[in-house]
């Protein structure tokens, strides 16, 4: 990385700061406005900074709404949906890339085919079968929905991963006096770690963030989760955006500190060094 | 400790035969070395002694008991493999105590065992790393001491040295034969090194295509190949192989090489020879046997006048290449005769050291009554 210019170094630095404000800015926009007293977001010409910050738009959303509710069905199914897809996708995945059996090829390519389907083609039959099935209005729906919807990435993704896992590894396990299922647990997890953590992060994702089927799929109010809780308080006749900021800003809290605390098994992995080389 | 039995032991990816029905006595305690060239079937044999390759038909015995269908981790073996296969998540403490760990040895016993095992390595001062911080021969140390850290029935080896240096190669093949000199524990080694194979088998067991071609101790399979390829792959440099004619006359039997060179058959072993005459055959004559110096050879000596191609100076000896109806034959000279390309030479061997091929089985052909070690024969 020698021999660049100071302009070039200029150019680069410029490119990276309007990249990142095109990204940040409006988050920046977000946090500073739910510390604004209401008075302050509409003043005319706009200020970045509230001249008398305030937590009062926090408190309002604690007092005045469902939010710890809202807030609370979040973690729970988003958690309980990167549980059941990772106990379906690690097995799947393994057995995809370990054992061969008659399609095996065609199953790993049609799984990536379901991943091309919008959520909004699927949604009105899921509903349906979760209707028949007396789950409509549950989380046990969303958790299915969800689950379903990351099943097929996950599945591709860990297969890479475990293709990626030299086979002499677990025959040296296997050798050394472990069982296939030992050799799994401690050889061939361990070694798949990023890419199980990189799953259950997306999985986590996409269901924190997922809208459309908590909309269709629950009705009650205090099974809702927060995209369609923090979009239902825009009903209110008089739209209190110093609250839904605040909101925003704290949806995406947990997944910042969520993501910074991951990130180095994402980078890091296990590194080289078992197999020769 | 076990002895080791192969049954007809047959192997079948697919529709395509990789191990032909092989039969081997390996006893308890012995060092036998599976020695063959790349895609003969060792790998395959191996992993088939190990589990991790089910058998197709035969048997496999552990001191007389089948063990064919049992699992890898219920056949207690010790697998040192070509890859190493170090767990790279693991520091070599733990690479070595894994299989104590899987057997749930105590913390005490495990740690006096990898010491143990470390000490007798010379990796004690590894003990902490993790596989990717060690260079490729203490890698391959480590991949040792996982398997010496427990007391299998047989150790199993495949190709360990072959990702080592030349000297490094060397070092360690002293190493492995101390440590079974020591453990006297049964080793089943692969390697499609000959070299590797003389020096350490106490069993050499020459596989080709498959098939067993032969069983033998190292001087056995050198001094009485039953085929031109044992006798073509144990031995370096490789044995010359000369189409010959045989020929008879008042004098007895005699071999035609063409250029005018003939070489004379010894009586004892006409009868054995007697069935070719008037045939193409092949003659066979190890470099180390044919030579060019003064020493007197004791009984019945051919010789043959060539023309130097190529002088390639050893040290002590020198590699002498000639040519012969177009084809590269290799001799062994004598340094200090300073021999130039392009000049002639006397060759000379004993008549003790020639063999003669049949080329159409490939078949070594033996005199009944030689005076050399008996020989087992592979079925
Ligand atoms: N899993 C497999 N599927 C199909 N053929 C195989 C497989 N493993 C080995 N073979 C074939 O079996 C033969 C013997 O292989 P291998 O035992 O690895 O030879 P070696 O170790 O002597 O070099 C080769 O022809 C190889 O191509
Ligand atoms: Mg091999």
């Amino acid at each position: 990385m020698t021999g660049r210019s100071g302009l070039q170094w200029l150019l680069l630095g410029l490119a990276v700061a309007l990249l990142l404000a095109f990204a940040a800015f409006p988050l920046l926009w977000m946090g500073l406005t739910a510390l604004k007293p209401s008075t302050e977001i509409f003043t005319w010409p706009p200020r970045l900074l509230p001249e008398a910050p305030t937590l009062s738009n926090i408190e309002r959303l604690f007092a005045q709404t469902h939010f710890v509710t809202y807030f609370k069905n979040s973690v729970i199914v988003s958690s309980a949906a990167v549980i059941l897809t990772l106990l379906l996708a690690v097995p799947g995945a393994y057995g995809l890339t370990r054992y061969r059996f008659f399609g095996r090829e065609t199953i790993a390519a049609t799984v990536l085919f379901t991943y091309m389907f919008a959520p909004i083609m699927i949604i009105i039959p899921f509903y349906i079968v979760m209707r028949t099935f007396g789950l409509a209005n549950t989380h046990i729906a969303l958790v299915l929905a969800y689950c379903a919807f990351s099943l097929p990435f996950a599945l591709w993704m860990l297969r890479t991963f475990f293709q990626s896992i030299p086979i002499d590894l677990e025959e040296a396990a296997m050798t050394d006096g472990a069982s296939r299922f030992r050799a799994v647990i401690h050889v061939v997890i361990p070694m798949a770690l990023p890419g199980i953590i990189a799953t259950a992060i997306l999985t986590f994702i996409l269901a924190w963030n997922d809208y459309i089927f908590a909309r269709i799929l629950i009705s009650s109010d205090n099974l809702k989760t927060l995209p369609v809780g923090i979009a239902d308080l825009y009903n209110a006749s008089v739209i209190d955006w110093g609250m839904i900021m605040a909101s925003g800003l704290l949806v995406i809290i947990p997944v910042i500190i969520v993501f910074s605390y991951v990130q180095k098994f994402l980078v890091a992995g296990w590194g080289s060094g078992g197999v020769k080389g | 400790m076990a002895e080791v039995k192969l049954v007809a032991l047959e192997k079948k990816f697919g529709d395509i035969s990789v191990i032909h029905r092989i039969n081997l006595d390996i006893a308890d305690g012995e060092f036998a070395v599976l020695v063959g060239p790349s895609g003969c079937g060792k790998t395959t044999t191996l992993r088939m002694v190990a589990g991790l390759e089910e058998v197709t038909g035969g048997s496999i015995l552990f001191d007389g008991k089948a063990v064919e269908r049992l699992e890898p981790k219920d056949r207690d073996i010790a697998m040192v493999f070509q890859s190493y296969a170090l767990y790279p998540h693991m520091s070599v403490r733990d690479n070595m105590a894994f299989s104590l760990r899987m057997k749930g040895v105590s913390s005490a016993e495990k740690k006096r065992l990898v010491g143990i095992a470390a000490e007798m390595l010379g990796i004690t001062d590894l003990l902490d790393r993790k596989p990717r911080q060690l260079s490729g021969g203490q890698r391959q140390r480590v991949a040792m001491g996982r398997a010496l850290v427990r007391e299998p029935k047989v150790f199993l080896f495949d190709e360990p040295l072959s990702n080592l240096d030349a000297a490094l190669r060397a070092q360690m093949r002293i190493e492995i034969k101390r440590i079974h000199q020591r453990l006297r524990t049964t080793i089943i080694y692969v390697t499609h090194d000959q070299v590797e194979a003389m020096t350490l088998a106490d069993k050499i067991v020459v596989m080709n295509g498959g098939h067993i071609e032969q069983v033998g101790d190292p001087l056995t399979l050198y001094r009485r190949p039953v085929s031109r390829f044992v006798a073509g792959f144990i031995g370096s440099p490789k044995m010359n192989f000369f189409p010959a004619r045989l020929l008879a006359d008042e004098s007895g039997l005699h071999a035609d090489l063409g250029e005018g060179i003939r070489i004379e058959m010894p009586q004892e072993r006409d009868a054995a020879y007697r069935p070719y005459a008037g045939r193409s055959v092949e003659i066979g004559i190890r470099p180390e046997h044919l030579l060019d110096d003064a020493r007197p050879i004791d009984s019945g000596a051919v010789a043959m006048d060539v023309t130097v191609d190529v002088v390639e100076p050893l040290g002590s000896t020198s590699l002498l290449t000639f040519v012969l109806g177009g084809t590269s034959y290799t001799a062994i000279g004598d340094v200090a005769l300073m021999r130039r390309p392009g000049g002639r030479v006397r060759l000379r061997a004993a008549a003790k050291d020639i063999y003669l091929i049949d080329p159409e089985s490939g078949r070594v052909v033996h005199p009944a009554d030689d005076a050399s070690t008996p020989v087992r024969l592979a079925i």
